[in-house]
């Protein structure tokens, strides 16, 4: 009996032997996974369709958790409503806080929207004073966050250090290409509405002037009184675009375009997964930018 | 004591400063939260508890302690609830009962190791973990009151009690979790007095991923407290069974907008000693939400006593329908049809404001 119970834990802790990798969303999942190619597992615990602000701290996430050698995280409290949750579920102490084992990739990006002049409250809704949590929309902060993610698997995994490194180039080279590319076919300060500020990064790479959001506050659904304020801005400005992320209920929209003909109403994926056309990174942004080309 | 809870609201209220304030340096204070339970309730016969009142304000703070343990703390203040008095103190009571008595009460005060990998130690006040509700504090459970046969087997405010704890995960591919907690029986409701004995309980939940959008929870727990001379039929002697099974539906594409969740517990409690109690019962719910920020709750609960070979049947049936404003605030309102076989049916009907403030919070799954 005892030997087959040595032989069941040795079969388990072989499980443990793969190098994995735990991100909290797909956008960070599809940038390790360029970096690091066949060299080790990736996996996201939300998916792209899913809103990554309200997560429930499902225990099965804990099990991943539990056999992870790297977690990246967004961080700026994005993920402040379960991924504590789910790290003392996996009781993992090295995955608490930033650590070699815990990368917070917000440490490493440049951040918009940090509330610097005043003070916040929940009065402001659901918002982030430190700074926009949805950088990852930014193909430069992509490439940025590559370099720190390239230095941290190489010093975990420095056996596949070389490959890590030719890959990054790889990925920077194609990236500063799509992104040239979309300098290129979008033509600045074209005006949008989205329904949450989760493409801030884009439109600021970009030049694309973000004039209004649909929710009144973050985190605070559409009111009627809102909606009518943000027509009037549409007629006024004449306003072509509104790109709603699919996460979201784009009934509001429709019902705004059905006011304003002219209007365009994109309900786009805004993560990697986020329809079953969005395998990468590439394929995401190229995805929102078409939509601003001439 | 009123000048006591008006203090530790003021010094509270220090604490929950915004989360710009913490960043700058205050890093170190604890995360703090207060939960706020305003209640109007309306019984089909005259009762006590009628119109409004404050069901419960709960303190919580949270911080690491040092490099190796984590803090909790839960102050629950509330009214006092019916126990177990002597005629001299009800006297003295009614003396100086001119306002309702609220009470200061510790729900949790316990520190909880953070660097063992793989096993949490856990040693204070915590509520036990038994089954899948009883740990559950009052503002965050799926019904304004808590379940019929929690509070006949544990009493009204849930079982506290100081001990030690440990849990572990189990080394398997789905969610599988054991854990045991060793602890001082002091709960009137479910042990008598009996010196230098301790009362132990093992829980083991599992969660399966059915599909990416459904799962299902599955847990068994057990209670025991058998003082040394157990084996005598007059002494103190308390088991306790439970079961539970959730299903936990959430579609991952617009996630925010709907869920449905089906749950039933089983609870059963022997008891002999200075009580002889035999009692057993179960409550189920669903809950479907609605939209972003409506949800509309059924509730069954079947409960049976006996008590000195006399039996007591009852059946609740309870709906509720909730508007959930934010994260942070919450309106509830609950009809319940309470039907004691051998006595009475009875009607109530519950409107509940829920607020929290401070930290953010956190429920378990």
């Amino acid at each position: 009996m005892l030997t087959k119970i040595l032989i069941c834990l040795l079969f388990i802790s072989n499980a443990y032997a793969e190098f994995k990798v735990v991100t909290t969303t797909t956008n960070l999942a599809s940038l390790v996974k360029e970096i690091a190619g066949d060299e080790i597992e990736v996996l996201s615990i939300t998916k792209g369709v899913q809103d990554p602000h309200y997560l429930e701290a499902k225990p099965s996430y804990m099990v991943k958790l539990a056999k992870a050698d790297l977690l990246i995280s967004l961080g700026l409290g994005l993920e402040g409503g379960w991924l504590p949750l789910l790290v003392r579920g996996a009781r993992r102490p090295e995955l608490r806080n930033a650590s070699q084992r815990h990368m917070i990739a917000s440490q490493y990006v440049n951040l918009l929207e940090v509330f610097k002049d005043r003070e916040v409250t929940r009065a402001d809704g659901d918002i982030h004073p430190q700074g926009n949590p949805h950088f990852m929309l930014g193909p430069k902060n992509s490439i940025k966050l590559g370099e720190a993610v390239l230095q941290r698997l190489s010093q975990l995994k420095p056996e596949s250090a070389k490959v890590f490194s030719k890959n990054y180039v790889k990925f920077k080279d194609k990236m500063q290409a799509l992104v040239d590319t979309l300098h290129e076919k979008i033509k600045p300060h074209q005006k949008v509405i989205s329904y949450h500020r989760t493409l801030s990064y884009f439109y600021a790479e970009f030049q694309i002037d973000f004039v209004e959001v649909l929710e009144p506050k973050p985190g605070i659904p559409p009111t009627a009184k809102h909606i009518m304020q943000v027509i009037q801005k549409i007629k006024k400005e004449k306003i072509r675009h509104v790109l709603i992320e699919n996460y979201f209920d784009d009934s509001v929209a429709h019902k705004i375009e059905y006011e304003i003909p002219n209007l365009k109403v994109h309900t786009i994926p805004v993560a990697v997964g986020g329809n079953s056309k969005i395998n990468n990174l590439f394929e995401l942004y190229k995805a929102i930018g078409q939509l601003f080309y001439e | 004591m009123r000048i006591i809870i008006f203090c530790l609201l003021i010094s509270t209220n220090l604490f929950a400063q915004n989360t710009m304030l913490r960043s700058r340096g205050n890093s170190f204070n604890p995360a703090t939260s207060i939960n706020a339970l305003m209640l109007m309730e309306n019984h089909e016969v005259d009762n006590d508890e009628d119109g409004f009142s404050m069901q419960e304000v709960e303190m919580q703070f949270t911080s690491d302690v040092d490099a190796y343990f984590r803090a909790q703390v839960a102050l629950g203040i509330h009214k006092e609830r019916d126990a177990h008095h002597d005629d001299e103190e009800e006297e003295e009571e009614e003396e100086h009962s001119e306002h309702e008595d609220y009470v200061l009460h510790v729900e949790e005060a316990y520190i909880e190791t953070i660097n063992i990998s793989g096993h949490t130690l856990r040693a204070g006040q915590f509520y036990v973990n038994f089954g899948k509700y009883n740990a559950v504090h009052t503002h965050a459970l799926p019904f304004i009151y808590r379940p019929m046969i929690q509070q006949a087997v544990f009493g009204g405010d849930g079982l506290t009690q100081t001990g030690f704890g440990y849990s572990a995960l189990i080394p398997t591919s789905w969610f599988s979790e054991f854990n045991v907690q060793i602890f001082e029986p002091n709960n009137e409701t479910l042990f008598g007095e009996s010196k230098h004995a301790m009362a132990t309980t093992a829980r083991w939940k599992n969660l399966w991923d059915l599909t990416d959008n459904l799962t299902l929870e599955w847990g068994v727990s057990g209670l025991n407290y058998s003082p040394k001379d157990s084996e005598d039929e007059n002494s103190n002697y308390t088991a306790v069974q439970g079961s539970d099974l959730t299903f936990k539906w959430r579609p991952a594409a617009k996630s925010i907008y709907h869920s449905f969740i089906w749950s039933t517990e089983f609870l059963k409690k022997y008891r002999r000693g200075e009580e002889r109690e035999q009692l057993d019962g179960w409550m189920s719910f669903a809950r479907y939400q609605l939209d972003r920020r409506w949800y509309v709750q059924a509730q069954y609960e079947s409960l049976d006593v006996e008590i000195s070979d006399e039996n007591v049947d009852t059946e609740a049936y309870s709906a509720l329908l909730a508007f959930v404003s934010s994260e942070f605030s919450a309106i509830r309102l609950q009809y319940d049809q309470i039907d004691r076989k051998s006595l009475d049916r009875e009607q109530r009907i519950a409107l509940q404001f829920n607020i929290s403030i401070g930290a953010h919070p956190a429920h378990a799954y």
